[in-house]
């Protein structure tokens, strides 16, 4: 009662502090598509006060005197302008058009980065992820944004991304609002986001507003488009690995739209051919006895997103969106042999496999409840789920006696599924302060690790046995509160709460998470920032470092393993320069605690024990300074930035309880991302990326270790790999050129693009994995593996 | 088309084309490092097995070092002994030259051509045995077992870590030789303890819970009176060979605990692809292996 009664009485200072005339609201959208614009900026040129819209496009504006003059405007749209009268709140929808050409101005469109109170993140465009060229040609949200400073890539090709030297696990990365565990297809080569799908990307690293939790390191906030409110589009591509088809459309003219993007590989439809040639010379044609074998196999991926959203009026709208994928490797085949007596005739059917997806579906209702207050309430399904396994069947006939049968099965299956409801208020008392609320509950089910094995004949029941982690349950809970508030022209505070909690059986796991942000404006184009936030996750990602398969276990907290906890203080200087450069430099300091990992020499596959008996419990930290310098238009756009980090854990029973460095701590990282823009038929991209090598276990010795209670003449003993210290070794340092070229052809209702790119292209030999191997002239070398040569892609995309 | 295909099959080959080539090793050091291997008791001669380790980069196999200068020193660094070479590695004291519990023990090896190496440790004080019972019975399966319980007073304050083993002793006749040879090995036992580390526990004869030695600590019953129980599994056959065995005790260091138990977590992991590594504990300074003390309680059994 306490509690609502403050709640109440801030409200009403918020409203009585601020003698408002009248309030403008409404949403900001994209005139030709009806898409909303997130963050477009609303400023009025009079009272000099102005607002951002959300990320379902609504604002809202207070302003004090009878009239205002407004200025709407979004990089790479033509700016809006209202005068309007005060004399009453005014509904005000907007739409922006967009133009063809971004030019070099120094009017900004957007918010500089000096002006954000919001540090440690960055937004990246559609467009440019689009024109950068990329692996294979896919063009794909999150290596772009391994391409940032503070975010690294992991291995090779992989769509993993580590932030601030935190754990993959630590990222929240969210699709229209709902988590999702694992954002990867073809074993982290490639993300599950469709680019012709998505409206807006946010990474942040830091800083987090209380609006955000639940994961230590980063959120990664992806929207997806809402479909054309207007007019029936497509899009899609044909490439090298997949093909896409992106279509939407109204399915009442500014009532209600669609959108649905597909897309599929087709490495197993390219391989088939050979398979069955391989099959055709293997089986030896028709008529022979002997043996008869047949193998097919192969990989491929498909992901689907769909959304309908329905406008009831201005003020009330509804949306049903979903995500669907799969990944499935294969390997089946048949086999039919004889004895040498031809007494017998066996039959056998193999089939082994992985599979591995995501599906999530999220019901979502939008409503002004008044001009400065916005509601949003949700309800998400939200699934992960692994399984490898593999089934024989086999069948022997006899001659003289009755047949005999007999079937294996073996399946290892993992996965998370959480059903979700929340609410999230958007509240606009005046131009000072932009308040945000909410709160929700996620029914968490996990099955971490359960083996399943199973053995029949004809001739007897069998065994059907199932082992391993058993099912967990939990609630977790949360409500923010944050508060944008600009005290002063200079000076502008981002303050919140987050709580939390999770019930796990016995164990109730509250946290109270402080947020606080500030930025200081220096001058009209310089500002300081700095940042803190405590953070608590409770889902762990259990990693097998040795191995990469998609096996990784999401395990929630329990009676015996606690939440992990974080603090991350950042401070941090942005400038906006001349011709749309823009500068910053941050230095951050993270230290994390109650990190999980497995212990030493447990088998994450295949074992009986629980998965709680297999972890042990540490710390973390990580800190370091992070430089970016941007240019977000004219002809020739883009970014460099630059990395220096450390990141360590500790665990008492690793590495004899000393401090080591993660096995992503990388000590220097550069990302160079830039496009250029020649007219209108012909843009190219170059990327380049450099890293010092990362952290890994090289056994450097071998020794004869006593094998038992006493030392004699008789005493066995074996080798043993000597491990000096965790993660003492480095990789070779990493860098590789990537180049593309984009020919554009428009025509009126279809427009077409040639993208030809050129991965690695010096070839150079990145090492992925490092072996010792005793060569031919019986010395022994170090040896790395690399993946990946100098790649050609070559896609087809379309619009129209 | 045909470009197409071409450009298809020239990119799939690329794709699908693994690059392996030798890179320099950055390696602090690698040369060759002096491995010792002491675990000592308060009833026997000083006894190490010195040996060098094979650097990652060598071919050669393991051999031992031969004429290493070996001496243990107590607490106040008084020279206590000297260990003199057997051959193969294998080093002992003079006759008389024994641990005793309570002391702290530093061995010092120098070899030429090696760092020379270092390394610490203790004999823990002797566990007062309150009683020893073992009983002939016949468990579910209708196997006949020999049921062992020793009783022990654990020492309060200090972290006590135990070893518990079950040797076979006899001798057997070399057909062709003629000569008597003198065994002793381990016999499988089994043991549902909680308090027992199941690092080293594997499945035999149907006996979930088998070990070749129990390891355990007294975290849970510290400063207490403790029963240990387990059983002699093949102890029919045992009868039948009229052989004897012997029950032993080992109250031994933290180190030599961590030795073995990351020993046995080492051999169980080797080879398995899907199992995290290991590092096997040692206290030699600058150099591998272990240095480490238990003081020895043991009975003799008549199976």
């Amino acid at each position: 009662m306490k509690k609502f009664t403050l709640f109440a009485i801030l409200i009403l200072v918020f409203q009585l502090s601020f003698a408002q005339k009248f309030t403008i609201s409404g949403t900001v959208k994209e005139a030709k598509t009806g898409e909303p614009i997130i963050g477009a900026k609303v400023f009025d040129l009079k009272s000099k006060k102005g607002t951002i819209s959300n990320e379902y496009g609504f604002y809202s504006l207070t302003l004090p005197q009878d009239s205002a003059y407004i200025r709407v405007s979004y990089i790479g749209y033509t700016a809006m302008e209202y005068q309007l009268d005060g004399k009453k709140d005014i509904a005000l929808p907007i739409e922006l058009l967009t133009i063809q050409e971004l030019e070099e101005v120094t009017v900004t469109a957007e918010k500089n980065i000096e002006e954000r109170t919001q540090m440690s993140s960055f937004d990246v465009s559609i467009e440019k992820i689009k024109a950068l060229p990329v692996f294979l040609g896919e063009k794909d949200i999150i290596k772009t944004i391994q391409l940032f400073p503070g975010v690294q890539s992991g291995s090779e090709g992989s769509s993993g991304i580590y932030v601030r030297g935190g754990g993959q696990d630590q990222n929240l990365m969210l699709l229209d609002g709902v988590p999702i565990y694992n954002a990867t297809h073809l074993f982290g080569f490639f993300s599950i986001f469709n680019a012709d799908a998505i409206n807006k990307v946010t990474m942040i690293k830091g800083g987090f507003p209380a609006r955000y939790g639940g994961r230590l390191s980063s959120v990664l906030d992806i929207r997806m488009k809402e479909g054309n409110m207007k007019e029936f589009h497509g899009e899609g591509s044909v490439g090298l690995i997949s093909s896409k088809l992106s279509l939407e459309g109204p399915i009442v003219k500014d009532k209600t739209s669609f959108i649905v993007s597909g897309r599929r590989t087709y490495i197993d439809v390219l391989a088939r051919p050979f398979i069955n040639m391989r099959n055709r010379n293997q089986s030896g044609g028709k008529g022979d006895v002997g043996s008869n074998e047949t193998q097919t196999g192969g990989y491929y991926f498909w992901d689907l997103n769909a959304k309908i959203n329905h406008k009831f009026s201005e003020t009330s709208r509804l949306y049903l969106s979903g995500y669907f994928g799969r990944d499935r490797f294969y390997n089946d085949g048949t086999n039919e042999y004889t004895t040498d007596e031809d007494t017998s005739i066996t039959q056998q059917n193999n089939s082994n496999g992985l599979r591995w997806g995501n599906a999530i579906a999220a019901l979502r209702w939008n409503k002004i409840i008044t001009p400065k207050l916005f509601m949003n309430l949700t309800g998400t399904f939200s699934q992960y789920e692994f399984t490898v396994g593999g089934e024989n069947q086999s069948t022997t006939t006899y001659q003289n006696a009755p047949s005999t049968s007999q079937n294996i099965l073996f399946n290892y299956n993992s996965g998370i599924q959480d059903w979700t409801v929340k609410a999230d208020f958007d509240y606009r008392p005046n131009p000072n302060h932009t308040i945000k609320f909410g709160l929700g509950d996620t029914y968490h089910t996990f099955v971490p690790g359960v083996n399943q094995i199973a053995l029949s004949n004809n001739t007897s029941s069998g065994i059907d046995t199932t082992f391993g982690s058993s099912r967990q349950y939990g609630h977790e809970h949360w409500a923010y509160f944050e508060d944008d508030w600009e005290i002063s022209e200079r000076l502008k505070l981002n303050i919140g709460l987050h709580f939390s909690g999770f019930k796990a059986n016995q164990e109730w796991y509250p946290s109270i998470q402080p947020r606080f942000a500030a930025r200081y404006m220096l001058n009209e184009n310089s500002s300081l920032k700095m940042s803190y936030s405590s953070m608590t996750q409770f889902l762990h990602l259990l990693t097998n470092p040795t191995i990469g398969l998609p096996t990784d276990l999401w395990v929630p907290v329990t009676d015996r393993v606690a939440p992990e906890y974080s603090n991350q203080f950042a401070l941090g200087y942005a400038q906006t320069l001349t011709k749309g450069f823009q500068f910053s430099v941050e230095g951050y300091y993270k230290d994390m605690r109650n990190l999980i990992a497995y212990k030493e020499g447990v088998s994450f596959f295949g074992s009986s024990q629980d998965w709680q008996d297999k972890i042990t419990v540490g710390n973390g930290n990580s800190y370091g300074l992070e430089v970016l310098v941007e240019k977000k238009v004219g002809k020739t756009s883009g970014w460099i930035g630059y990395t220096l980090s450390w990141s360590n854990r500790q665990f008492d029973s690793l590495n004899f309880g000393d401090p080591y460095p993660y096995i992503y701590d990388r000590r220097h990282d550069i990302g160079l991302a830039i496009t250029h823009k020649f007219n209108d038929r012909v843009d190219i991209g170059v990327v380049w990326v450099f890293g010092s090598g990362y952290a890994t276990t090289l056994a450097q010795q071998t020794y004869l270790g006593v094998s038992g209670l006493s030392v004699g003449a008789n005493t066995p003993y074996e080798p043993v790999e000597h491990i000096e210290a965790r993660n003492d070794y480095r990789m070779p340092s990493y860098h590789r050129l990537d180049l593309g070229i984009n020919l554009h052809k428009k025509k009126k209702n279809w427009e077409s693009t040639w993208s030809f790119g050129l991965y690695n292209a010096y070839s150079r030999q990145n090492a992925f994995y490092l072996f010792f191997e005793e060569g031919n002239n019986g010395a022994r070398t170090l040896n790395q593996l690399s993946l990946f040569p100098v790649l050609p892609s070559v896609s087809y995309s379309f619009k129209f | 088309m045909k470009k197409l295909t071409l450009f298809l099959s020239v990119t799939s080959f690329l794709l699908f084309t693994n690059c392996t080539k030798e890179i320099e090793f950055d390696a602090q050091d690698i040369a060759p490092r002096i491995v010792v291997n002491s675990l000592f008791t308060n009833d026997s001669l000083w006894t190490a097995n010195i040996s060098r380790s094979v650097g990652v980069l060598e071919t050669t196999s393991y051999t031992s070092i031969n004429n290493a200068d070996i001496s243990i020193f107590n607490g106040n660094g008084v020279l206590v002994t000297t260990l003199t070479d057997q051959g193969d590695g294998l080093y002992t004291s003079p006759t008389g030259a024994t641990p005793v519990a309570d002391e702290l023990y530093t061995i010092e090896v120098n070899a030429s051509g090696y760092t020379s190496v270092s390394a610490t440790n203790r004999i823990p004080t002797a566990v007062q045995i309150n009683s020893i019972d073992t009983v002939s019975s016949t468990n579910s399966d209708g196997q006949t077992i020999l049921e062992t319980t020793i009783n022990f007073q654990d020492p309060p304050t200090n972290e006590n870590y135990y070893m518990v083993e079950v040797l076979v002793k006899g001798t057997w006749i070399d057909f062709f030789e003629g000569d008597t040879i003198e065994f002793r090995e381990p016999l499988e036992i089994s043991c549902n303890d909680v308090n027992v580390e199941t690092v080293n526990r594997f499945n035999f004869g149907g006996f979930e819970n088998t070990y070749l030695y129990l390891m355990l600590k007294d975290e849970n019953f510290d400063g207490e009176d403790y029963a240990l129980t387990f059983s002699v599994i093949n102890y029919a056959e045992l009868k039948d060979l009229e052989l004897f065995g012997e029950i032993r005790l080992v109250n031994t260091s933290e180190a030599y605990f961590n030795y073995l138990k990351s020993f046995n977590m080492y051999q169980r992991a080797s080879g398995n692809p899907f199992a995290t590594p290991v590092q096997v504990y040692s206290n030699v300074e600058n150099g591998m292996g272990i240095f480490a003390g238990g003081t020895l309680t043991y009975w003799d059994v008549g199976f």
